[in-house]
């Protein structure tokens, strides 16, 4: 041990070291195995075919627009929201912030049963209904369930950015003449950039995963409402597992893929 | 070198934990059986009462009878299969999944609409009806959703009907939830599924347009306790089984009033 003494300490050997980075590994290796597992359940032919089906295509094309929407309205309406709880003082404000992150800590069925009720069975939903805007068993349907469900995300994201962003750029443009809204949209904004992008991957990506919310809601009917965790659940359920497996695949190359991206752009800001 | 004897004793304490756990795993015999979702209440009675008879334990695994099968399929576990319809037994047979089969009593469709019946659904013709919003077991699923299908076309209306389809689930279950929430005027469901459902009604199909299925169990070609699982089945099928099944409200098999379906 006193020879070692001398040594920085991140060189020694320590046994510690070693079995924490073992227990990385093994979980490292579980989730490398679960995915290399689903991937190559069927031959690659088989998943080719699957992918090129017409009911996997209408999947991924309903993900992608109803995602894609929805991550547009998550961002039009938390911006705002966002800039204010990081930049403001007001009474309430913790109790606001804390009713903001709620959906994320709620289980997506208990989400799609109160979207269900709120727009399925009140007068106010009925009314929406009446004036054309339904919501029950539509691709509309999704759109509300991702929303709800995935607001959190954006507006965490874009709420530590602004936090992140030091008010004196702010200030400072402000005694150069610019208003609050001009400063917001022409210094702010801009500054926060990379937590936008990085906020609507994340989004985006959760909303192509929605499931509970949206079958609750939209339900799952074929070539109507099946989006790809849909798909993937219907056919898991009949015993079409090529149709299940090309299903997961892809969701699995989208998580990734967004992943890498959402790890590039987020710096400072983070969901949790 | 405390550190690394302490992380031993640590390691050594996890693996002691998990020898104690697959201990208490295999201490009661159990066997486990595939049952239709829509079985559940009287096929849970009959799991407690075996347990106190032949001391073992009987874990189920509830989903749609379909469902179970490529469960069956991937996993290539378990100790008897009971689906909603002894379509998917032979299915099974088919598969190799199960080589025999007892039956227990009939599945009978009614139709199903909510409470107050706002589209006033009272028989399968009304289902034709412009502006009729109906949800429908997803057929390729659950046992009722294809079921109700061959309905519908055993009466000729399959065409006009599923246009006035507006959704369909994954189980029935959510098919109950959506009707019982006003969600849709009318479905096809199990009588047995539905009648102690809230805010729901109930429309019976007279015998002629209807099509009634029969529940089987039959143990399966993988079971490790082919006995144990033969002695549960025979329990099933026992007049005793079959009086739990009766009383919850199931019509057991054989009937003479639904002997020709």
């Amino acid at each position: 041990m006193n020879k070692k003494k001398h040594r920085k300490p991140q060189f020694r050997e320590s046994g510690f070291r070693i079995l924490t980075t073992f227990f990385g590994i093994v979980l490292a290796v579980f989730i490398l195995a679960l995915l290399i597992g689903v991937i190559t359940h069927t031959t690659p032919n088989a998943l080719l075919t699957s992918l090129v089906s017409s009911e996997i295509r209408f999947a991924i094309r309903l993900s992608l627009v109803t995602s894609a929407i929805s991550t547009l309205i998550c961002i039009v309406l938390s911006v705002p929201a966002a800039y204010a709880l990081a930049r403001y003082n007001f009474w309430g404000k913790n109790i606001l912030n804390t009713i903001l992150d709620a959906p994320l800590a709620l289980p997506p069925l208990v989400a799609g049963v109160g979207l269900l009720i709120l727009f399925g069975t009140t007068a106010f939903g009925k009314n929406l209904a009446d004036a054309g805007i339904k919501f029950v068993f539509t691709p509309q349907g999704i759109v509300l369930a991702q929303f709800f469900v995935n607001m959190p995300f954006m507006f965490r994201v874009l709420r530590s950015t602004f936090q992140g962003i030091n008010p004196r750029y702010e200030y400072v443009a402000q005694t150069l003449g610019s208003t609050e809204a001009g400063v917001f949209w022409r210094v702010t904004l801009p500054m926060a950039g990379n937590g936008l992008v990085a906020g609507a991957i994340i989004t985006w990506c959760r909303g192509i995963g929605e499931f509970g919310a949206a079958l609750m809601v939209a339900g799952a009917t074929r070539m109507q409402t099946e989006t790809l965790p849909i798909s993937l659940y219907l056919n898991m359920s009949c015993g079409e597992l090529p149709l299940a497996i090309a299903a997961a695949t892809i969701l699995i190359v989208i998580s990734l893929v967004s992943l890498f991206i959402f790890e590039k752009f987020s710096g400072f800001a983070r969901v949790f | 070198m405390k550190k690394t004897r302490k992380m031993w004793l640590v390691l050594a304490l996890l693996l002691s934990a998990f020898f104690v756990y697959a201990e208490g795993q295999t201490e009661t015999e159990s066997i486990m059986v595939y049952c239709g979702a829509g079985m559940r209440k009287p096929m849970d009675e009959i799991g407690m009462i075996f347990q106190e008879k032949y001391g073992v334990e009987v874990k189920y695994n509830y989903a749609g009878s379909n469902a179970l099968l490529s469960q069956m399929e991937l996993t290539k576990e378990g100790d008897a299969y009971m689906p909603g319809a002894t379509m998917y037994i032979e299915i099974a047979a088919e598969k190799g999944f199960v080589d025999s089969q007892k039956l227990i009593c009939y599945h009978i469709p009614v139709i199903t609409v909510p409470k107050g019946n706002p589209a006033n659904i009272t028989c399968l013709k009304d289902f034709t009806k412009p502006n009729v919003k109906l949800i429908w077991g997803d057929p390729d699923v659950a046992a009722i959703g294809k079921t109700g299908k061959k309905i519908l076309e055993k009466n000729g209306i399959y065409d006009e009907v599923w246009t006035n389809v507006v959704a369909t689930l994954p189980t029935m279950n959510e098919v109950m939830m959506q009707i019982a929430m006003g969600q849709a005027d009318a479905t096809i469901n199990w009588w047995d599924t539905v009648k102690a459902v809230e805010n729901i009604e109930v429309i019976e199909i007279p015998a002629e347009q209807n099509s009634i299925k029969i529940i089987p169990i039959g143990v399966t070609t993988f079971t490790k306790n082919p006995e144990t699982a033969a002695e549960f089945v025979d329990f099933c099928a026992s007049d005793e089984g079959k009086s739990i099944f009766r009383k919850h409200g199931f019509i057991t098999y054989p009937s003479p009033e639904y002997e020709n379906q």
